[in-house]
């Protein structure tokens, strides 16, 4: 995939106006991370981005995520997206992009047809998941950052399109291996979100959506569970971090 | 595999395409005046193709003759001083567009003793200088932040209604709230735009580059 081009010279200008157009922003990482992600997916007709921080990735095990930056997913779509990642198929899907992962230090980007043959896919469980998000992922590039953790992206395009064409995935590759910021962590710097993998499932997700600030209703009711359970699950994530509000919280990570 | 230029057999490498992607790469991400991140891109176009300097010049009026260099750089400024570029030959690039009413042109050049510049070097400086406009303009102040601040997900779901143009008392059925409290966010979404009225806010949000 790095050494034969499939990109046109049209595509290479409208890589060069969106880099040139992102020079003139002056936000915040997270906001140029928005704008740059946006613009690539009008470039390869994609709908939504999720970028993550990869605490862990370990074959055959749940990968751990944290720090969520998304875009293109409404109100309603968002809090379940991030729950699909803590579905337990989730574990087996991510298998052979862990395995790849080990030991690499260069960028890596594969399109889902890559990961795993398409129909498995398909059939897992978590695919009904992914439909009534309306969007299948559909390339993923993971960045090693020097601490042994990654950054990770991930591309959707809607359910009922076809499948990335190779070129496609590249204009993605050169765009996401070629911009450093893309990668650091506004939200996901230091031994906070390295304490990520010690909490459990549950309470990870529960940091994921109070950090997107949704409320302790909008929680419950995404994750079909009493209000009192979240405020336990609440509870036990702010006294695992050691604060004692939302505002301290989104602090820590950063992301206010 | 190589890239088919626009221009009958130019070709580009995948080598030459990360390189300059790579560089557009660094420069966003800058924490500098726009002026500092066009001299760094510049700059760096000259490390690509093998330019030893490069300057950047409007004229007040196309066609007129006042020639004012803005600024110019690149490790050997002594080749500016030489001939016009057109009597440098094969050793200059230009590229001239209109700008705020005038004429910009930036100017790469190789001293006489090199090689011509190849169709794959004239190619990755044209695409630089003709898909991003404002190494052509003046530089001044950048809008206030082009991309909003995050807001809380209550108040994206109103600006989202807003924007499908439903009243206050529709808003506020539909989110299952009071009148009252969708007039506190609404209140908040003229703050954080800094609109004072309905209509401009609207304006704004469907204005460009809505990205939150």
């Amino acid at each position: 995939m790095d050494e034969t081009s499939l990109l046109t010279e049209k595509d290479v200008r409208a890589i060069v106006r969106l880099l040139g157009e992102t020079c003139t922003l002056d936000g915040t990482l997270n906001e140029k991370k928005h704008f740059l992600m946006t613009g690539l997916g009008r470039m390869i007709d994609t709908q939504a981005f999720g970028w993550v921080h990869a605490v862990e990735m370990v074959p055959g095990q749940l990968p751990v995520y944290t720090a969520f930056i998304c875009g293109g997913f409404n109100e309603e779509v968002l809090p379940r997206f991030i729950q699909i990642q803590s579905h337990p198929d989730m574990a087996r899907l991510s298998t052979t992009l862990s395995r790849a992962l080990q030991g690499r230090t260069k960028p890596l980007t594969r399109t889902l047809q890559q990961l795993m043959p398409i129909e498995e896919f398909y059939t897992a469980e978590v695919a009904k998941e992914w439909r009534a998000c309306g969007i299948y992922p559909r390339v993923l590039h993971f960045h090693p950052l020097a601490d042994g953790t990654f950054s990770g992206i991930a591309i959707y395009r809607h359910c009922h399109k076809p499948i990335l064409t190779p070129r496609e995935a590249k204009i993605a590759h050169v765009i996401l291996s070629s911009v450093p910021w893309l990668h650091e962590a506004q939200g996901a710097a230091g031994e906070r979100t390295t304490q990520v993998p010690q909490l459990p499932v549950r309470e990870r997700l529960v940091l994921e959506l109070l950090l997107q600030g949704y409320s302790r209703k909008a929680i419950a009711a995404t994750m079909g569970i009493s209000i009192n359970t979240v405020a336990g699950y609440a509870k036990n994530v702010y006294r695992f971090f050691g604060v004692a509000s939302h505002g301290e919280l989104s602090r820590l990570f950063r992301l206010s | 595999m190589l890239v088919a230029g626009g221009h009958g057999g130019m070709m580009l490498k995948d080598t030459d395409i990360y390189g300059l992607v790579e560089l557009l790469g660094q420069a966003s991400g800058l924490n500098s005046p726009l002026a500092a991140k066009k001299q760094f891109l510049l700059d760096g176009l000259c490390a690509l193709i093998g330019a030893e300097a490069w300057s950047w010049s409007r004229t007040a009026s196309p066609g007129g003759g006042h020639r004012a260099v803005e600024r110019a750089s690149g490790g050997d400024r002594a080749l500016l001083a030489r001939p016009a570029p057109s009597q440098a030959g094969k050793r200059a690039l230009t590229f001239s567009q209109l700008s705020d009413g005038a004429a910009s042109t930036i100017l790469f050049l190789r001293r006489p003793s090199r090689p011509a510049f190849t169709d794959r070097e004239k190619l990755l400086a044209r695409m630089a200088c003709e898909e991003i406009p404002w190494l052509h303009e003046l530089p001044r102040e950048l809008p206030a932040a082009r991309v909003a601040p995050r807001l809380s997900p209550r108040l994206r779901e109103t600006r989202d209604h807003l924007l499908a143009g439903l009243s206050y008392r529709e808003i506020s059925r539909r989110m299952g709230l009071s009148p009252n409290t969708v007039h506190g966010y609404v209140k908040e979404l003229y703050r954080h735009y800094g609109q004072h009225s309905r209509a401009t806010l609207i304006t704004r949000l469907t204005g460009t580059n809505r990205t939150d």
